[in-house]
């Protein structure tokens, strides 16, 4: 009885309740599935990828994924000395933030600065080195210790979202007692104030909500007239099925990392649905790919040619159809499949033949790899070597995707003699053990951080971050390998001088990628495993002109900056 | 779990009959009791019998093709879904494991965690129980106090610590964290039992003829006490398979071989009911069902033994 | 009534606060077992964009959130903190503070576990009585506990279904959160009624599951009642059977009952985790469980202190109620 009327309530409350109007509105589906603390409005919070940096700050560029060219936003050239040394940045006139005051050099110079200071939790932008001067209202130089060609893509590309500088108010800012603890949040004060053409409006526990300020600067200065939706939701909806059953409805215009098999079942019921290409994988590269990445100063996985021996017993189209029902495709370098990196590391001469191996799955020559390092297979099948078992646990945290791989893996090694087994941990255990170096290999992303150029992956296994042993490393892309031998110095030796190549010099760049991977090959302190392809589908039904891989005015991530480009873009479908 | 326990708290109140009863219609061979446990052996005995229909390694991950649709289903290919090649007649899951293999091993290794984690449990239960309803004053306080403890804090927490430090827990391991939160409740119920049998009439006389306090205990008000322990303890099984389950399904507690809570986990990761794949997410919720229903065939069964003015009624 | 005499009553209240003292001190040690300290759940924020940890920024975050104190130095903050209700600032959603974390989530867990308790209460100690009365109509009776079939099921599953059902197939509720976003939260009609729509799944997955276990409950102490002296000496006297259930039956078979329900509020906060889970509710359960997997201290701390609080108080005020309660005595007293 009391469900019933429970049921007739909910009946006729569902009905009055006013339906968001879709044919203005674009819903986007929050990135982790829970918003950080609601009240917590820091460009460099935990929120900020939900709405924050995509539409209330607007990016000083916006880096073109395919080209790997920076194309003017807010800023409208930056360019370095005959040193590269110095760096002129010039700003867009009549940029106003959303309180009316003027957006100037100043707030540039304060935002370095303010990082500088170690207050806010900046990700992984590294001003360390910077030292930025306000030359006129519209001009900032910002001079580094030592010469660095490679600048402008450490602050300002938007191919991640970690990396890309968000300028801040300083007229809001600087009035604040301790900015480390400031949430940037007052909605009668109009906070969060940025430039871009959105302002927040609402906040739930599960959903964001931004309202088009019509005053954008942009109009007046006529740099873009203004975007077509006039609001703009982030909501979380819990589980993948929820948030497949929300795009089916028509409820979420686009989602976020989706499975292969959700995507399918929501294509085969609703005609609307589309994602990056047409065609397996489906998704946009992401810049991360699944890697087994060793410890390599742990007996007895610190040997190389036992690493290659588990090479060769890694059946990768195998970890594809099973994980990935076959929307994958093998990484055979350290590199991501990104339109720009696959240009200069179209790999050459002998590294060709490396990489070709490396793709090899021969379980024959894996086990007598094994054999021939003194192993011998004992009653239980098992390889062992002075009475002693050879095993080989892969620590990962938990994530869907990442366990199933780790799953497979432990399965293929075991059955070519290794005793694999998988330790899922909770993020904060992974990192004190990836840091630390307490594991003997790890089923994670070893080598991510390359979008346009090359160099951010090559100095993931740079010996410059080594620490004793016991010591923490400074972070997931500080050679959690501990890869020290005479290779890796030469490796590093290499990769140095790269990041000192002018990125369009590609001759010299691609010269200096195949030495580098020559070195890393022979070694193999990580062995790449796959491409990683995120499905992040949209929906038509009320929005089209979606970037596709048939038309990339943006990378298919809606996480990065450069969804303001893509707000400028959509138009309401008929 | 909490909730369970109100169905035993409350024949906790009512009075064991003492008086001996006919060999004829013994209580303990009532059809509910009987049909709950048939289920239940017949569930546990899949164990040995498995391993001649199935291969174990079936159940591991990449076995076979993904998505196979059971024997006499038909593939939607739009969906991803994969024909039958024969071999797995209910078909495979989102990740190549053979489903009925899956079952065959995850049923008698889920009823193994239950059984073993609400054994200690409730063998914890009675130890302390005993003593606090028996000897009352300071004991009683301190053991109650402790008991309050065990269910105020969250158990999660206390697991994820545990998590941290083992690789792989195993049927034993798993035993013992559920153990773990499974004692303070038999404890507070079988307390309240003790409370109201010590002052029954035949353990007062025995206590004038001078038997000391453990024998009073073991021998007078533990025979007495068999059914409500036992209920209590098929209870406490549902509720340490509900929280095994629980958590397998938050994805903690991984292992190489499926369970039922790690095939709903893994069922509910891979949207197997948005994508149309019952026969994923069907199995190990029937089981499961299954498997509560004999429990509660047991708990009624015992019921009536305890209590024998249930006897003949509906 | 001289039942709680003024040494019993100042017992329990000792026990209270023991008891939410040794809480708060396991509390206190559990998350500290773990393998992992509170500056990797730091740098784990901090790296989580990729980026790296300058271990200086660590220093500061510790320094700042009192790490870097001795143990005993904490822990009586700690315990200082929970007396004042003010537990700092989170570690994982830095500068959040528990306390702001912890509120927001507080409403809607009670909202939803208190209205689930109470709702299955009712509807079970009503099924039950039914079942449990001989001169109920067999059909009924025979009917109802197929309703008990749910009780079997983890709540969190029956909650996907009915997902299933009612938002994807049917359009009938929505799929997750607490309220949607189009409404202004405060005293209207819209806002109460997304409050109630969004809360319905969530509620009837829980009710579902806890509804057969106080129905098994109630039947049983019903049958043991009835076959009571007093009852049937009523049914001798001739006093028509409705007014018999009512007057004789389920008063006093609803003792037990009650005393089962302040436990079952008390505790209940702490088992929708997965539900809460599964519906992206933003409740303490599903605060709770994130704050563990990011090794979360202060957010651990701040939800389990209301948890033990919850138990431990409805513990306490049950055993001020008992003397009151007993049955037996209140018919005696008749």
């Amino acid at each position: 009885m009391g469900l019933a009327t429970l049921l007739a309530l909910a009946g006729c409350t569902s009905g009055s309740t006013p339906k968001t109007d879709r044919s203005s509105t674009v819903v986007f589906d929050m990135d982790q599935g829970k918003p950080d603390a609601v009240t917590n409005f820091s460009p460099y919070g935990g929120n900020q990828v939900n709405g924050l940096i995509q539409a209330v700050y607007e990016p000083l560029f916006i880096t073109d994924v395919s080209t790997g060219k920076l194309e003017p936003w807010l800023a409208d050239d930056i360019a370095p000395d005959a040193a590269n040394k110095v760096w002129t940045l010039k700003l867009k006139n009549g940029i106003k933030w959303s309180d009316g005051e003027p957006f100037t050099a100043d707030d540039v110079v304060y935002t370095v600065d303010l990082i500088k200071t170690g207050k806010i939790l900046s990700g992984s932008l590294d001003v360390k080195d910077v030292t930025a001067h306000a030359v006129d209202p519209l001009t900032v130089t910002l001079e580094v210790d030592k010469p660095d060609p490679l600048f402008a893509l450490r602050l300002f590309s938007t191919a991640l979202a970690s990396k890309t500088l968000v300028v801040l108010p300083k007229h809001i800012w600087a009035q604040q007692n301790d900015v480390a603890t400031f949430t940037n949040y007052d909605p009668k004060k109009g906070w969060p104030v940025g430039t871009g053409p959105y302002r927040l409006a609402s906040v739930t526990p599960n959903t964001f909500t931004y309202t088009r300020s019509d005053n954008w600067w942009g109009v007046a200065a006529k740099f873009q007239p203004l975007p077509a939706p006039k609001k703009l939701q982030w909501t979380a909806l819990g589980t993948e099925s929820t948030r497949a059953s929300a795009m089916a409805s028509g409820a979420l215009d686009v989602g976020a990392q989706f499975s292969l098999g959700t995507y399918q079942a929501l294509k085969a019921n609703d005609t609307k649905i589309q994602t990056w290409q047409t065609r397996p994988p489906y998704g946009q590269p992401d810049v991360c790919g699944y890697s087994l990445d060793f410890n390599t100063s742990r007996s007895p996985w610190n040997d190389p040619k036992l690493r290659w021996a588990v090479n060769y017993a890694i059946d990768r189209q195998k970890l594809i159809d099973v994980a990935f029902s076959g929307a994958s495709k093998p990484m055979l370098t350290p590199f991501p499949d990104f339109p720009a990196i696959n240009q200069v590391t179209a790999v050459t001469g002998s590294a060709e033949a490396d990489r070709t191996n490396v793709g090899t799955f021969d379980a024959a020559k894996a086990k007598s790899m094994f054999e021939a390092a003194g192993y011998h297979r004992g009653g239980s099948g098992v390889f062992e070597k002075d009475g002693k078992k050879l095993t080989l646990v892969i620590k990962n945290f938990d994530a869907a995707p990442k366990n199933a791989v780790t799953a497979v893996l432990v399965e293929q090694l075991r059955q070519i003699g290794i005793d694999a087994s998988q330790d899922k941990l909770t993020v904060p255990n992974f990192v004190a053990d990836e840091t630390s170096g307490n594991f003997q290999a790890n089923l994670f992303f070893g080598s991510c951080g390359s979008t346009t150029h090359p160099w951010e992956s090559l100095n993931a296994f740079n010996v410059s971050h080594l620490v004793s042993k016991g010591e923490k490393i400074s972070g997931f892309y500080a050679n959690p390998f501990r890869w020290d031998t005479d290779n890796a110095k030469k490796y590093s030796g290499v990769v140095d001088k790269l990041a000192q190549v002018p990125p369009n010099d590609s001759t010299n760049v691609q010269k200096l990628v195949m030495e580098a991977l020559g070195y890393w090959y022979q070694d193999l302190p990580m062995i790449p495993l796959l491409n990683n392809y995120q499905i992040n589908p949209v929906s038509t039904r009320n929005w089209t002109d979606w970037p596709t891989a048939a038309n990339p005015y943006v990378w298919g991530l809606y996480v990065s900056s450069s969804v303001q480009k893509l707000l400028h873009t959509i138009q309401p479908a008929r | 779990m909490v909730v369970m326990t109100s169905l035993v708290e409350s024949s906790a109140e009512q009075q064991p009959d003492a008086a001996g009863r006919g060999r004829r219609d013994n209580p303990w061979l009532n059809p509910m009791l009987l049909s709950g446990l048939g289920v239940l052996a017949l569930l546990f005995v899949t164990k040995w019998i498995a391993p001649l229909f199935v291969a174990k390694k079936e159940a591991l991950i990449g076995a076979a093709a993904n998505n196979m649709v059971p024997a006499w289903a038909d593939p939607s290919v739009t969906h991803g879904f994969v024909a039958n090649t024969g071999g797995h007649p209910l078909g495979t899951d989102g990740q190549g494991r053979d489903m009925l293999a899956s079952m065959l091993i995850g049923i008698p290794q889920t009823l193994e965690v239950g059984l073993l984690g609400a054994g200690i449990g409730v063998a914890v239960g009675i130890v302390l129980g005993f003593t606090a309803g028996f000897f009352g004053g300071w004991i009683d306080a301190v053991i109650g106090t402790v008991t309050d403890v065990g269910i105020a804090i969250p158990g999660l927490a206390v697991l994820v610590v545990i998590a941290s430090y083992v690789t792989d827990l195993g049927v034993v391991g798993l035993s013992l964290i559920m153990a773990l939160f499974a004692w303070p409740i038999p404890t507070r119920v079988l307390r309240g039992q003790v409370l109201s049998m010590r002052e029954r009439g035949y353990v007062a006389l025995a206590r004038l003829s001078g038997a000391s306090s453990p024998s009073i205990m073991f021998r007078e008000i533990l025979p007495n006490m068999l059914p409500y322990i036992a209920a209590t303890f098929a209870q406490t099984v549902s509720g340490v398979i509900l929280a095994v389950t629980g958590l397998e399904a938050l994805g903690l507690a991984p292992s190489r071989y499926p369970t039922l809570g790690s095939t709903i986990s893994d069922a509910l990761q891979g949207s197997a009911i948005f994508r149309g794949m019952w026969w994923w997410w069907g199995p190990p919720v029937i089981a499961l069902l299954g498997i509560f229903l004999a429990l509660l065939g047991v708990t009624l069964g015992l019921d009536r033994v305890a209590n024998p003015r249930l006897r003949g009624k509906a | 009534m001289s039942r709680l005499t003024r040494r019993y009553v100042l017992g329990r209240a000792a026990r209270l606060v023991l008891t939410v003292w040794l809480g708060l001190t396991l509390m206190f040690i559990i998350p500290r077992l773990g393998r992992s300290s509170p500056a990797d759940a730091i740098i784990a924020k901090l790296a989580a964009g990729g980026g790296a940890a300058d271990p200086s920024l660590v220093n500061a975050y510790e320094k700042r959130l009192g790490l870097h104190e001795s143990l005993w130095h904490q822990y009586l903050d700690y315990l200082w903190n929970a007396i004042r209700f003010d537990q700092g600032y989170s570690l994982s959603e830095f500068p959040a503070t528990v306390n702001s974390i912890v509120l927001e989530a507080l409403p809607w867990t009670f909202g939803l576990v208190i209205s689930a308790t109470l709702i299955s209460f009712v509807m079970g100690t009503l099924i039950g009585a039914i079942m449990g009365w001989p001169k109920s109509p067999r059909a009924l009776r025979r009917i109802l506990p197929i309703t008990l079939l749910f009780s079997s099921l983890p709540a969190f599953m029956i909650g996907i279904v009915l997902l299933f059902l009612f938002a994807q197939q049917w359009h009938l509720l929505p799929f997750s959160g607490a309220y949607s976003a189009d409404v202004v939260p405060g005293p209207n009609l819209p806002f109460v009624s997304s409050v109630v729509s969004h809360a319905i799944l969530p509620l009837l997955s829980v009710v579902l599951v806890q509804m057969g276990a106080w129905a098994m409950g109630m039947r049983g102490m019903l049958i043991t009642t009835t076959s009571e002296d007093y009852v049937m000496l009523a049914e001798a006297k001739g006093l028509r059977p409705h007014s018999v259930f009512l007057h004789y039956g389920i008063r006093t078979a609803i003792l037990p009952q009650v005393t089962s329900l302040g436990l079952a509020l008390g505790t209940a906060a702490g088992g929708v985790v997965v539900v809460e889970t599964v519906f992206a509710y933003p409740g303490l359960g599903n605060l709770l469980y994130q704050a563990i997997l990011a090794n979360d201290y202060t957010v651990i701390e701040g939800v389990a202190f209301f948890l033990i609080l919850g138990v431990s108080v409805s513990t306490f005020l049950l055993d001020l109620v008992y003397p009151f309660l007993d049955p037996r005595i209140d018919m005696r007293g008749r």
